[in-house]
């Protein structure tokens, strides 16, 4: 295998929730104590590998880290716990004009872009700052960019409100491309666009990648999707890596039974009488994680072992699963 | 008949002039049937639902057509009259579970009024329907629920409640537009499977409003697939889904990846949605369709009735298109 | 299914701004007061030429043509609209000046209040932390006093001066423009956009100048229109007590504390026209800043 292009290990970061300074004082006056802050693990000591030209798919549902993972590569925020090297160096280390490599896209093109701003000048504002290319090559390369995302030059002109949501998203992603990145975080690129919008979003991706070899870490609660487009698929729940494997194989044999009850719970079009095999409960606060494996009230499977012991990421074929009792 | 809805036309005046948004729909709902009414944004499959509740927001009105609920024509009912239907005999339940609970009221006191506002009964008993109610949807310790505000709950939870407080009264039928969209997988498919078998033991029609296909497909018994403001398809789920007449229809579904197209492109629906100001003559989906003709690019294309249900094309697929 | 109704494209090269202008036309009100307010300022401008006479050149004045009623005629046939005080001054040529006056020092002070409170509240919403709460603290001790007190005990220490009055009012304004641009910008920095620029790598004052910035203005010019307002009026009352602006440039204000003396004495026209002048300015200024706030609120916002 050649040298990963990023490499994530253990990493780990926490948000503390501070206590009010009401609560402070309240807690002070009854107790005498300061009260004890609640710390959430958002990302909880993940640890994977990404090769160059590789597509990651990164799925979970709302508040299980995913979204906080694509920001600590990006580097939005940082890490309390572990390393991000990209092309062998440290993220923290590195230098701004190198970390450009890594973009990113966002969920909601309408939020991500600068209401304020010519949708044109925002693709062309980091370009021009970073003298991504000579300026006097600035227009032909932009016109060269547009063209590759499928926008129509006219749009340039007009302001994020004025055009579709999948014209959008468009120039999100050419923001990104613009910044001739070699890994693009992409955060729930597709959830907000309509069905079949989403799909001319999709093949989008699809093809800049094989062009322009370049490696995705995408994010999405869609199984669909990241099946479609990723070579690989990492499943988080509660902050930490539960399966990491092959997408097709994960996906249609999955080991882990929260891979499991997610495949079952994902809508998908059929024809026989569909039974809705979902899983009972909901995702536990992540203030107060239960015990043992974080899955284990939700799962039939569990036993005393999940109950009291959290299991471990372990290599089980060509994959690593995070269970007491694989499937 | 449930609900019929004829020839339905709604209008947004504008300063440039009206803008009609919603075309001559003609849609029935049968008692304790399950519609999934699929659309994409600006297909007017909201607007719809709004004008079913006399919900649509001003200065939008309805301006030809009928709304028949049980034989009475929403549209020309009084507002006393409407009033005494919404929440009782129809219900709706919001993407959002927040438009309809109070962040300042406690869960008890919004659903005590929902039914009491409605008819007498005493307090005791009232509470009794409640939290059977919120058992009925699956809210565990419901006692305890029953006490809380909305924010101390997940967002799961606030829309089982929602839905709760929309069953009390024990309606004909419940709107229901977008109602997991925002939630999890996981909790939009419990959601899905307990809404299906409540409304199968109660005997209550539901029209469950959607972007999503593959979210009706499980859950309805009839499918209309709505295109700029007009419905261009109607029909039996099985039908619809496995030979649908309508290349949007079909569009659609090949929009939605799945395992065997892995690696290849999907089959993408060009273009966009036209705004209502700038319907393309002829068909509105002319302009994206592949298989449009001659005839699509200037006439409007009337409902074609089939054994099972009824679609607007001039060309249609075939059983040879599909294959 | 037929008669649709044609319905033009909105014209998309508008710039938002473009917008924002389109949909306040749509108010008969803010019309109005858009055009009150235009008429004012023009006066306050073009005084000297619309003016018929410099009450402040006491050649110009007769005082012969003392304490005439308005609609009367004096000595050189000239008519004084308003009538004149007991120099002998037009009072329409007065209030004409003292327009002048009073929206120099309101524009003025507010300009210069908003200048300084967009810099602390950007860099206090940006910054967070230690420099935040700092500087929060400071605005917030500023605003616990009331206005009127501080700027009497400023131009108490000071002493008398435009600069100084102008000085008195930023002082009294600057707390409220950076508590407002504080708000505003922490909810725009919390925005997808402002994280993409981070990502797209640019500094922190490009992040500041051209993106947080422009984003936070529009809700801020409504708070302009309302304090150049508040400022006037401030001014005015400064005046009135005798501490605001020296006697060689009176404003409004002064005329109308002058006048207020001969009330009793049946003329009127000294103190109420005046009045009438300061309440047509700052009701069309309130006018055009309340209908800007309606249709920069995206909640009572038309689509």
């Amino acid at each position: 295998m050649t040298a990963p292009l990023l490499s994530v290990r253990n990493l780990g970061r926490k948000f503390v929730q501070k206590p009010s300074a009401v609560a402070v004082a309240a807690s002070l006056l009854t107790t005498g104590k300061r009260p004890v802050q609640k710390a959430v693990r958002a990302v909880n000591d993940i640890s994977f590998d990404l090769g160059p030209g590789e597509a990651l798919g990164l799925v979970g549902e709302s508040g299980c880290g995913k979204s906080t993972v694509a920001r600590l590569i990006t580097g939005l925020i940082t890490p309390d716990q572990g390393a991000i090297t990209y092309k062998g160096e440290t993220l923290a280390a590195m230098a701004r004009k190198d970390r450009l490599k890594i973009q990113m896209v966002f969920q909601d093109p309408l939020g991500s872009l600068d209401p304020r701003m010519r949708l044109g000048d925002q693709i062309a504002e980091g370009v021009r700052v970073h003298n991504i290319v000579p300026a006097a090559e600035l227009k032909d390369y932009l016109a060269g960019i547009f063209a590759d995302c499928g926008i129509d030059p006219v749009l340039a002109q007009r302001y994020p409100h004025q055009v579709s949501g999948g014209q959008r998203q468009r120039f999100g992603i050419a923001r990104a491309l613009a910044m001739k990145p070699d890994l693009v975080i992409c955060d729930e690129p597709v959830a907000a666009l309509d069905v079949s919008i989403q799909a001319q979003v999709i093949n989008l991706l699809a093809r800049l990648r094989r062009e322009r070899g370049l490696s995705y870490i995408f994010i999405s609660h869609d199984l669909n999707v990241v099946r479609h487009l990723c070579d690989r698929v990492a499943v988080m729940y509660l902050g930490k890596l539960i399966e990491i494997g092959d997408a097709a194989e994960v996906l249609s044999d999955p080991r882990h039974p929260y891979t499991s009850a997610l495949g079952d719970a994902a809508p998908r079009v059929t024809l026989d009488a569909q039974e809705f095999r979902a899983i009972k409960g909901e995702i536990p606060s992540p203030l107060n994680p239960p015990k043992g494996c974080f899955f284990n009230p939700r799962c039939s499977l569990a036993t005393d072992l999940c109950r009291s012991e959290a299991p471990e990421l372990r290599d089980l074929g060509a994959r690593k699963v995070a269970c007491h009792t694989p499937l | 008949m449930l609900l019929e809805i004829k020839n339905l036309e709604v209008v947004f005046p504008m300063r440039q002039g009206d803008l009609r948004v919603l075309h001559g729909i003609d849609l029935a709902v049968e008692k304790g049937e399950i519609l999934g009414l699929v659309g994409e944004s600006g297909s007017g499959k909201s607007v719809l639902s709004k004008a079913v509740m006399g919900l649509l927001a001003k200065p939008g009105r309805a301006s030809g057509g009928e709304i028949l609920f049980q034989g009475q024509d929403l549209l020309k009912a009084d507002a006393k009259a409407l009033r005494s239907l919404r929440g009782n005999r129809i219900a709706m339940i919001f993407q959002d579970p927040m438009a309809t609970l109070n962040p300042v009221l406690r869960i008890d006191a919004q659903m005590l009024e929902a039914v009491q506002g409605h008819r007498k009964m005493p307090s005791a008993e009232a509470r009794r329907l409640c939290i059977e109610a919120l058992r009925k949807v699956g809210i565990p310790a419901p006692e305890e629920r029953f006490l809380n505000y909305p924010h101390q709950l997940s967002g799961g939870m606030r829309q089982r409640i929602a839905i709760a407080t929309a069953l009390l009264n024990d309606p004909d039928l419940i709107l229901a537009d977008e109602a997991t969209t925002a939630l999890d997988v996981t909790i939009q498919a419990q959601i899905l499977s307990e809404m299906k078998a409540l409304c199968r033991e109660s005997g209550t029609a539901l029209v469950w409003v959607t972007h999503d296909l593959a979210v009706v497909s499980g859950i309805a018994d009839r499918i209309a697939v709505m295109y700029a403001g007009r419905i261009v398809e109607c029909g039996p789920t099985q039908e619809v889904l496995s030979r649908p007449k309508h290349p949007y229809t079909q569009g659609l579904l090949d929009s939605v990846p799945s395992a065997a197209q892995r690696g290849q492109d999907l089959r993408q629906i060009p273009g966009l949605m036209p705004s209502p100001s700038a319907l393309p003559p002829g068909c509105a989906f002319n302009p994206r369709c592949l298989r449009a003709k001659e005839a699509c690019r200037s006439n409007q294309p009337v409902m074609t009735q089939t054994p099972t249900g009824a679609f607007a094309c001039f060309n249609p697929l075939s059983e040879g298109d599909r294959a | 299914m037929s008669g649709n109704i044609p319905v033009t494209k909105p014209p998309f090269s508008q710039t938002p701004m473009g917008e924002l202008v389109s949909d306040f036309t749509a108010n008969p009100f803010a019309v109005l007061g858009f055009f009150g307010l235009l008429a004012v300022i023009i006066c306050a401008i073009f005084a000297p030429y619309i003016a018929p006479q410099n009450p402040y050149d006491l050649m110009t004045l007769d005082f012969m043509d003392g304490n005439l009623p308005p609609g009367s005629t004096g000595g050189m046939g000239q008519v004084f609209m308003l009538g004149t005080d007991d120099q002998g001054r037009d009072v329409w040529s007065s209030i004409l000046y003292g327009l002048r006056t009073s929206l120099a020092v309101g524009a003025a002070s507010a300009f210069i209040a908003f200048g300084i409170g967009c810099i602390v509240g950007l860099i206090a919403a940006y910054a967070g932390g230690l420099t935040d709460t700092l500087i929060m603290r400071l605005v917030e001790l500023q605003l616990s006093f009331p206005a009127i007190l501080i700027a009497m005990i400023l131009v108490a220490v000071l002493g008398q001066g435009t600069d100084k009055i102008i000085l008195a009012l930023v002082a009294v304004q600057w707390a409220y423009y950076a508590r407002t641009i504080r708000g505003l910008a922490l909810v725009e920095k919390g925005r997808e956009y402002i994280e993409a620029t981070h990502v797209l790598g640019f500094s922190h004052f490009r992040i500041v100048l051209r993106h947080l910035l422009p984003n936070c203005i529009p809700p801020l010019i409504v708070i302009v229109t309302m304090q150049v307002a508040s400022a006037i009026a401030l001014e005015a009352t400064l005046s009135f007590l005798g501490i605001g602006l020296p006697l060689t440039e009176p404003s409004l204000g002064q005329q109308i504390a002058n006048g207020y003396g001969y009330m009793q004495a049946g003329r009127y026209w000294l103190s109420i026209f005046p009045g009438v002048a300061l309440l047509f300015t700052i009701v069309s200024l309130n006018l055009v800043g309340d209908h800007l706030r309606d249709i920069l609120n995206p909640k009572t916002r038309r689509q």
